[in-house]
């Protein structure tokens, strides 16, 4: 049997709860056929079913607090190789991702953790704020201002734009105290439900996020990218409630990615598990 | 043990929001991410090779627009036929774009000062070029505040406590458009240039071997002068002048203009970096090669046995 650690990433909102609550359910409710099957139910699972309880009502998940992190673990097996699977997934919340960029530290549980990852995947959500816009882009857009500079505000950690705090916790894995080494590495585009046009997961990284996709493409040989678009809960729990709850849960879920486009959300995680 | 096997770490910031609310001894602290000191990027070029570009100007000439200018670039997507590769100085480079964002609540973009007490600075960045995907070279960009070469252009004895022209392989020299494009700052800002150029010249900050590019900034305001056509002959007479004195003293000299954060919104983002970057870029831009300090002889086999081993491999 083997154990696949696989670390969970993302800053907070970034829909990594949403994505464990709705694996949960595809292993456990055997709705529609997965790639990953669930072998047997063992172990505290207080964690998951209380997040799954919430996804299938179709609500909109909480943020993850750091007292609530836990490491939630499924037993399952591959259905293609027959390969017998512990998935260990810490629940990490956002915030502590968060912190780790503005207090250039991490805690030693987490470079542990990361000695015994198989690979590891990142989550963010196509559903967000743009980027801070220059005053220049802003001024092409509604002409120039005159206000004085009274609004200023110093520099925080909080406004640099995602994609370069993503790079730099992504560059703090490239050297010690974590081990240098080629490692698998998802990411999933949350909300994929609201990215218009036939764009691949790829385009939209490199169209949203083009200094994550540059970075991501020169260090290959740091990670082993696979780029999956995931819409965990299949539309916006507040205003499309109703159409999701008519809907089998399973068969509102989907996961595009090269090639593929399918409700069976458990296969990046056969991907980064697998040999 | 060696420094080069260590990675550029520091304390967690005493004053960090962090320490004061949890308990430090379980936090492992990772790279700080800030602008490099020189000794930083000494150790770093102790394992790499890297292009050192010093950027020298006077206050509020450009120098931080210019290193910004740069980074915004890559936030956007490729530039100057480069793809970006990483940076250990994310967090000082976004300090420093901070004030050009709509989130700082300025209405006119602005750039953080550099300030005297910081020194010698350095941001970097590793770039990819887009045509040779498996060549990643390092850059260097220095950034000191304004007010140490306005002082060793008054006092030459400060000239040698500026390291950065000689260890660079091409320096750049501001010259503030806005100052140029003001009838009544032009002849001083010019002049401030010229003599910062002889002062470095005669007293070893630039030599035979010395690529200098003299850049004016700001080029939107050129274009808007009253007397956008006396200011362009007057502009062209300072740099004949500047060639026929001193190119025969250096390596190579030669001019440019940018725009790199032009208000109006005239020119784009980073107008003319692009030539710039590309320049900065080219091989002839290296340094001299690090020297390793003398190391303590080893006690013991293991202590030996890493001093054989290669302590950075990877790029």
């Amino acid at each position: 049997m083997t154990e696949s650690y696989i670390p969970i990433l993302g800053l907070p909102m970034s829909g990594k709860t949403t994505f464990l609550a709705a694996l949960w359910h595809l292993l456990t409710a055997g709705e529609i056929e997965s790639r990953l099957v669930l072998d047997k139910l063992v172990g505290n699972h207080e964690h998951l079913n209380r997040i799954v309880a919430a996804w299938r009502r179709c609500e909109e998940m909480s943020r993850t607090s750091i007292a609530e992190e836990t490491t939630v673990r499924i037993h399952a097996h591959d259905r293609e190789t027959d390969k017998k699977i512990v998935l260990d997934f810490p629940d990490l919340s956002g915030e502590s991702f968060e912190l780790q960029f503005s207090s250039r530290s991490c805690t030693k549980d987490y470079v542990a953790d990361f000695a015994k990852a198989a690979g590891l995947i990142l989550f963010v959500n196509a559903d967000r704020s743009t980027d801070p816009l220059s005053i220049i882009e802003l001024q092409e857009l509604v002409g120039p201002a005159d206000a004085p500079n009274e609004l200023a505000r110093d520099w925080s950690a909080n406004l640099v734009p995602e994609q370069a705090r993503v790079v730099d916790l992504l560059q703090f894995l490239q050297e010690p105290p974590f081990e240098r080494r080629r490692r698998k590495f998802v990411i999933a585009i949350s909300a994929w439900d609201v990215v218009q046009g036939n764009r691949t997961p790829e385009q939209w990284l490199e169209h949203e996020m083009p200094l994550l996709h540059q970075f991501l493409k020169n260090n290959q040989h740091s990670f082993e990218l696979m780029a999956f678009g995931i819409s965990a809960q299949g539309g916006n729990a507040k205003s499309e409630r109703e159409r999701l709850l008519a809907q089998v849960p399973s068969e509102r879920l989907r996961c595009v990615g090269r090639g593929i486009d399918s409700s069976d959300i458990s296969l990046p995680i056969a991907w980064l598990s697998g040999d | 043990m060696s420094e080069a096997k260590e990675p550029f770490y520091t304390d967690v910031d005493d004053e960090n929001d962090f320490a004061h609310e949890h308990e430090v001894s379980d936090r492992v602290p990772l790279r700080h991410g800030e602008a490099m000191t020189a000794a930083e990027v000494e150790r770093f070029l102790l394992a790499k090779p890297a292009n050192l570009v010093s950027i020298i100007g006077e206050t509020l000439s450009g120098k931080t627009t210019l290193m910004a200018a740069v980074y915004d670039r890559f936030l956007k997507g490729p530039f100057a036929d480069f793809t970006f590769a990483g940076s250990h100085t994310i967090v000082g480079l976004e300090r420093r774009s901070h004030h050009s964002r709509v989130e700082s609540g300025y209405s006119t973009p602005e750039t953080e000062r550099t300030s005297l007490s910081d020194g010698l600075l350095y941001y970097h960045f590793a770039l990819v070029p887009t045509d040779n995907p498996k060549r990643r070279l390092n850059l260097f960009l220095s950034d000191r505040a304004g007010e140490s070469y306005q002082m060793a252009r008054s006092n030459t004895d400060l000239v040698k406590a500026l390291p950065e022209m000689r260890r660079s392989g091409r320096s750049v020299i501001l010259l503030d458009g806005s100052k140029v494009a003001n009838k009544i700052e032009r002849s001083g800002a010019m002049q401030n240039v010229r003599q910062l150029m002889q002062a470095f010249l005669d007293n070893y900050g630039f030599d035979s071997g010395s690529r200098i590019q003299v850049v004016t900034t700001k080029k939107d305001l050129l274009d808007k002068a009253d007397d956008a056509a006396i200011l362009a002959g007057r502009l062209s007479d300072f740099r004949n002048k500047l060639e026929s004195d001193f190119a025969s003293r250096l390596g190579e000299l030669c001019f440019a203009e940018i725009a790199a954060r032009d208000p109006s919104g005239g020119y784009p983002v980073g107008a003319g970096v692009d030539e710039l970057l590309r320049t900065w870029m080219q091989s002839d831009a290296m340094p001299a090669p690090a020297v390793r300090p003398p190391l303590p002889l080893p006690s013991s086999e293991m202590d030996r046995l890493l001093f054989r081993s290669r302590l950075e491999e990877w790029p």
